[in-house]
């Protein structure tokens, strides 16, 4: 330290960075810093997992590569034969980039990228047009507006993290101050969904709507809470509300679909959904649910082409290969095997998909009288 | 203080003011830990791939640049103890936690093997931990800024990545020893 101290510089400046250092001091002492690091692994965590659900749909054949458990990057290396500078001119064609791995080496003359020369680097940060899987994106985000208040930022990042008592306290002391922030009223109401406080949460949705009937986030919260408590025709009842404010809004359509088809319309449930995937053909879950329905209609080679479709979307989907695996009469090809078994051995996928992937790799074992292959 | 008390909560271990230093950077940092601690001629071991931008730092002082290869869980130390029976590095630079650019990161066996090699060999660690606290679930091993007395270790942190692209107000942790 005594060293680093004694530098010139410092001796005679005696900070390197005095007004920086100032802006950002204000800034951890407010905790506003510790609150969007928070953000900010979400945010990167959502970006890493759509641009590796991207590269598996594009590069799955000729580059291997880790997803990263945090940071910016992806590193990629090219099969041999693969050819990097088309993939660079394809990259800007796109209006996207990647950095070569060659530009990353020291060339020090030692050993240095002794595996395939041809790597190449992607930065997950920015991926323009690579959007997180509409599934896995949370329903309901408070109004931009709410957000504009501090207190309900750190509220809402706070239920991102999953940190249900800390956004109760957060939300339970701004309504104290603001009692019809409807909003506010509604970020509540979720926060006792997740801790199954349902009628509570039915009663501030309730008001909510009460004082706002227009504010159709909590009417479509209230429709998924009436879904939850098996109270379908309420349910339904608040769909077809939405659906006349909104007849084209595909989280409305969604939740119909999934409501008829629980209610045992599955005509009108499977129609919904055939529609929805008309606009939105990207949506591996989507493509779940509607295989589902088309099973229970007895359409069992439309709901195996269905359930494929969402693989297609998603190639380490767990729960689309279970379905599969529960088709009575389905058997899986050696192609599927080979994909599955890549799947589980991927260090970084999640946990149930994983769970999911292995019961139907038990399963094509099973069915094809391997069992000594599972031990 | 403000800053020994985030990095504190944010690493779970305790960081006192005095072991920090406000530098404009890591650029920056680099480049005084460069003059402080190396003559031209002599050696800086990097990770091979590492960060493009730090070669010409280590240049403009006259450093020559030995690479080591990485093994998918960071820098592999095996090699790197056989370049240093044919080299004496005055510097070894690592990006340890979401390496730039290949996303690997040192268990941390591997940090404690290193911070020992670090003392055995006389030379100083320069981690550059800028991607410390952004990790997508799990949070990495701990970070070389809570090695520091086990040997000669400087962590280098950042703003850049967790603030404003630019906004590089770096907390240097040099060695107390």
């Amino acid at each position: 330290m005594r060293r680093m101290l004694a530098q010139g510089a410092l001796v005679s400046g005696g900070n390197f960075n005095h007004f920086t250092s100032h802006v950002v001091r204000q800034l951890m002492e407010s905790d506003e810093l510790a609150a969007f690091v928070t953000q900010l692994r979400a945010s990167y965590a959502d970006r890493a997992q759509a641009m590796d659900v991207a590269l598996r749909k594009h590069l799955g054949g000729i580059a291997h590569w880790r997803k990263p458990a945090g940071g910016y990057f992806f590193w990629l290396e090219l099969s041999e034969g693969a050819d990097a500078g088309a993939l660079e001119a394809a990259a800007r064609a796109a209006g996207t980039g990647f950095l070569p791995g060659t530009a990353c080496s020291s060339s020090s003359g030692t050993p240095a990228l002794s595996a395939p020369v041809l790597c190449a680097l992607f930065r997950a940060r920015n991926p323009r047009g690579h959007r997180a899987p509409r599934a896995r994106l949370r329903p309901m985000k408070p109004s931009r507006s709410s957000l504009d208040n501090p207190r309900l930022r750190l509220a809402a990042i706070a239920m991102n993290r999953n940190d249900v008592p800390q956004a109760e306290q957060l939300l339970k002391a701004h309504l104290y101050e603001a009692p019809t922030d409807v909003p506010a009223i509604r970020m509540l109401a979720e926060v006792a969904m997740r801790v199954g406080r349902d009628e509570d949460a039915k009663h501030l949705l309730e008001r909510a709507l009460e004082l706002a009937p227009g504010f159709m986030p909590a009417r479509y919260q209230l429709a998924v809470l009436l879904h939850r408590l098996n109270d379908a025709s309420r349910a339904l009842a608040e769909i077809k509300r939405l659906l006349a404010a909104e007849p084209r809004n595909p989280g409305y359509r969604n939740l119909a679909a999934v409501i008829l088809s629980r209610v045992g319309e599955y005509e009108r449930s499977s129609a919904m959904y055939a529609d929805l995937l008309k606009e939105y053909p990207t949506n591996a879950k989507v493509w779940l649910s509607y295989g589902h329905v088309l099973k229970t209609q007895g359409r069992q080679d439309e709901s195996i082409a269905a359930y494929r479709h969402s693989i297609a979307r998603d190639p380490a989907f767990g729960e689309a290969y279970w379905s599969l695996a529960n088709l009575k009469t389905f058997r899986f090809t050696d192609t599927d095997l080979a994909a599955m078994r890549a799947c589980v051995e991927d260090p970084a996928i999640d946990e149930a998909n994983r769970v999911h992937l292995h019961f139907a790799l038990g399963k094509a074992h099973e069915d094809a009288g391997r069992i000594s292959g599972l031990l | 203080v403000a800053l020994a008390s985030f990095l504190s909560s944010a690493a779970g271990s305790s960081f006192s003011a005095e072991s920090l230093l406000l530098t404009a950077g890591i650029s920056q940092a680099l480049d005084f830990v460069c003059a402080r601690f190396t003559q031209p001629g002599d050696t800086v071991f990097v990770e091979e791939p590492s960060y493009p931008y730090s070669f010409p730092i280590f240049r403009d002082h006259g450093l020559r640049i030995v690479g080591v290869p990485l093994d998918g869980r960071g820098m592999d130390l095996e090699q790197c103890e056989r370049l240093l029976a044919r080299h004496r590095p005055k510097l070894l630079y690592t990006i340890p936690s979401y390496h730039n650019p290949t996303g690997q990161t040192l268990d941390l066996p591997r940090r404690e093997q290193l911070v020992e090699l670090s003392r055995e060999h006389g030379f100083v660690i320069a981690a550059d931990e800028v991607y410390q606290l952004l990790h997508h679930g799990t949070p990495p091993p701990a970070s070389f800024g809570s090695l520091i007395d086990r040997g000669n270790v400087l962590s280098l942190g950042s703003f850049s990545k967790i603030l404003a692209p630019g906004l590089g107000s770096a907390g240097s942790r040099p060695m107390r020893s």
